[in-house]
């Protein structure tokens, strides 16, 4: 399983939030993975 | 040779002046469509929702918690979400004729309390599944319109699907936005000057400036706050995006044909599930191309308006108009 917030890494799944909108969990400073907890 | 051309023209037009019909309404789906609904009756197509609770796991679907015809569990989000499946059931059975999301009576599984903090809802090809918020970003995805925008990727996929990137990708969201905003008007009853054509309205956090994740009405302007930024969307091909971010920008270019919806059903007036939800629906059932482009859904939508309002219909002018007005000629 990777960090990345990019959807396509996790297909098929047709998220409502798109991963640019996540992406400001990285930009808080929380961990990798808190991220993918947080997003996937 | 030029009388023969004037008569045939004279022919034509008649037909169309009794298509059209100028002053009477040509708001019917066609007569298989009427015919089918009769026969299944509203009262007859039932939903089978298994609610589940996902305990702040990974694992889906997580422990059956309600299902069909089961008592209120006091479980809020998992009542919500029973609630939701059956509005956007009603919506595709009552109106459109369909059968659940693959038209065969398939039960609507969902899970509640999908992982911890977490901040999506989605539909993984089976299956809804929706997280509660970090309470910081979002606060909840157990709205309406969210439920109907999962839902409805369902109904997309077993109509044949359309490719989750580039601009078909961007189709597959905003077909799965109009019929989650369409859900919401539906429930409220609001006519389509009186919605405000967001989906996920509430659903940010406390401190978030912004009203929604997308808004219909004017594509852009949903959020625009120091922690998330401005929301990207475009309303008009003149300002397409091209990236390779989020799927080839599946959730940002699908402001374009999300408007071109909104343009239309206001165009329209009156309840948008019917006439406008009606066409949408007719089209991704006719549609047949996975890859389809913007202007391949827009000549589909055309093609759905003559056929279910009649050729040359208002309606008909009305949406070629629509797609005009956000870039797309046909």
């Amino acid at each position: 399983m990777c960090f990345s917030l990019n959807c396509s890494h996790h297909n098929p799944l047709n998220c409502i939030v798109p991963p640019y909108m996540l992406r400001v969990l990285e930009l808080r400073g929380d961990e990798p993975w808190r991220i993918w907890r947080a997003s996937y | 040779m030029a009388r023969k051309l004037l008569k045939q023209n004279e022919k034509v037009r008649e037909e169309r002046a009794e298509m059209t019909d100028i002053g009477a309404p040509h708001h019917e789906l066609s007569p298989a469509a009427l015919n089918r609904i009769a026969a299944q009756g509203e009262s007859k197509l039932k939903p089978d929702r298994q609610i589940h609770d996902g305990q702040y796991k990974a694992a889906l679907p997580g422990k059956l918690i309600r299902s069909e015809g089961d008592t209120e569990t006091g479980i809020a989000d998992a009542d919500t979400a029973y609630d939701a499946a059956g509005q956007v059931f009603s919506l595709f059975a009552d109106e459109y004729g369909r059968n659940s999301l693959d038209d065969d009576g398939m039960p609507l599984v969902a899970t509640v309390h999908h992982r911890r903090n977490y901040n999506n809802a989605f539909w993984d090809g089976k299956q809804m599944a929706y997280g509660t918020g970090d309470g910081k970003l979002f606060r909840t995805f157990l709205e309406l319109s969210v439920v109907g925008h999962e839902m409805a990727h369902g109904v997309i996929q077993y109509s044949g699907g359309l490719l989750y990137e580039n601009q078909s990708g961007a189709l597959n969201e905003s077909i799965a936005d109009v019929f989650g905003s369409l859900t919401l008007q539906r429930g409220l009853a609001l006519e389509a000057h009186e919605a405000d054509w967001l989906v996920g309205r509430g659903i940010l956090g406390p401190d978030i400036n912004g009203a929604a994740l997308r808004s219909m009405k004017a594509p852009g302007t949903a959020y625009s706050d120091d922690l998330l930024g401005q929301d990207p969307q475009p309303w008009h091909m003149d300002h397409f995006v091209v990236t390779t971010d989020d799927n080839g920008g599946v959730h940002i270019n699908s402001g374009i044909p999300n408007h071109a919806f909104y343009l239309f059903a206001t165009y329209l007036g009156g309840k948008a599930w019917e006439i406008p939800g009606r066409i949408w629906y007719h089209a991704l059932q006719s549609l047949n191309n996975p890859m389809a482009s913007f202007s391949d859904w827009a000549d589909q939508t055309i093609k759905s308006a003559n056929e279910l309002t009649g050729n040359g219909s208002s309606e008909a002018v009305m949406l070629r108009r629509a797609w005009k007005l956000v870039g797309i000629a046909i």
